[in-house]
């Protein structure tokens, strides 16, 4: 198996209640650890 | 002043900054910098929310805390590189410049620099000092005999894409099964009954707890995501509290969030998230979280105040 077949497609699973992870401006995604798919991993420092 | 950087689409800082005098923050949105105005220069530096009609310069701060200076719409960079991709890197660079500055002049509020950055690799080694760990391999090229036999889940290094809209979360796999051209990090499955994160903020902690089967044993956030809910606070015992405290001094960092899996009344130690998302376990600050982490960045600007060095 390749990452690509192990991977998790994450669209529309933001769809249910105020987890829209795509939505860009209002960021209505704050009930989701991490507040998205990336914000916890992100390397924002160096 | 406290200059907070980040980007427009942090919730986290659109609830702390209300436990925050507003009139003493500026915020800087990194991926809106139609929004801002910026001058360094050799006798001090000036950048300005034109929105809100702020200002914050060498004379007015007293903390930077770092959130999220990121992108989350993410562009095709063409092969030999485009203006924007050079807008967003040159602008990130610089303010990671001025974050390093500010840290060593002892301005950065809570969140420190990651210069001795503790990844999956190095927490899951010193995790072995204070926590159960579940058996983990990262490997490539070939199999290691371990994985022949019990079960196993499949994790990310990074919060790399795959690909469109594809993300690598924590699944159950088959190891034997993986092509081993790829780089992978395993982790034997712990089946405990409930998942607990702490938030830990300088010496304080906060804990919350979700059952183990909301969401099937696999990664809480996709489960979250289609169905988000909160998790209530939960105690923690005296030495986890312990534990908890002997990680962050031994890593040297003074604030995280931490996922565990609690299984047999024991705390086993899955990762350490050193800036990510808090503020979705309180929303509302009705726990006190949000209050908690305001204060802690707070204690560090009063004390910046009283010491001047920019």
């Amino acid at each position: 198996m390749t990452p690509n077949e192990i991977a998790t497609n994450i669209a529309g699973l933001g769809s249910a209640g105020s987890g829209n992870i795509t939505t860009s401006t209002s960021f209505t995604h704050s009930n989701i650890p991490g507040g998205g798919y990336s914000m916890d991993d992100a390397n924002t420092w160096d | 002043m406290i200059f907070i950087s980040t980007c427009s689409q942090d919730t986290t800082t659109d609830i702390v900054m209300k436990e925050l005098d507003a009139d003493d923050v500026l915020r800087f949105n990194i991926d809106k910098p139609e929004d801002h105005a910026w001058d360094f220069h050799r006798d001090g530096f000036r950048i300005a929310d034109k929105i809100g009609g702020k200002e914050i310069t060498d004379q007015t701060m007293t903390s930077f805390y770092l959130r999220k200076p990121m992108y989350f719409d993410r562009i095709d960079v063409p092969k030999y590189g485009c203006e924007e991709n050079w807008r967003r890197e040159e602008t990130k660079e610089l303010f990671s410049d001025f974050f390093r500055e500010c840290q060593s002049r002892g301005l950065v509020a809570l969140v420190r620099s990651q210069s001795n950055k503790y990844g999956k690799l190095r927490q899951l080694i010193a995790a072995n000092n204070h926590f159960r760990v579940a058996p983990w391999h990262f490997f490539h090229g070939e199999l290691p005999d371990e994985l022949n036999r019990g079960r196993w889940v499949v994790k990310p290094v990074t919060g790399t894409a795959v690909g469109k809209d594809k993300m690598m979360l924590v699944r159950a796999v088959d190891p034997a099964k993986l092509d081993l051209s790829y780089p992978w990090f395993v982790q034997e499955r712990i089946d405990g009954e409930e998942e607990v994160t702490v938030v830990y903020i300088d010496g304080r902690t906060y804990a919350a707890s979700a059952p183990r089967d909301s969401f099937g044993g696999e990664d809480s956030r996709k489960s979250l995501m289609e169905n988000p809910t909160s998790w209530p606070r939960c105690a923690l015992s005296t030495d986890e509290e312990r534990a908890i405290k002997g990680f962050m001094d031994e890593t040297g960092y003074r604030f995280g969030r931490f996922d565990f899996i609690r299984k047999d009344g024991e705390l086993w130690f899955l990762e350490l998230n050193p800036n990510g998302q808090w503020a979705w376990l309180d929303e509302r600050n009705e726990n006190g979280l949000v209050t908690m982490v305001a204060d802690a960045i707070k204690s560090e600007d009063r004390a910046h105040r009283e010491n001047p060095s920019l």
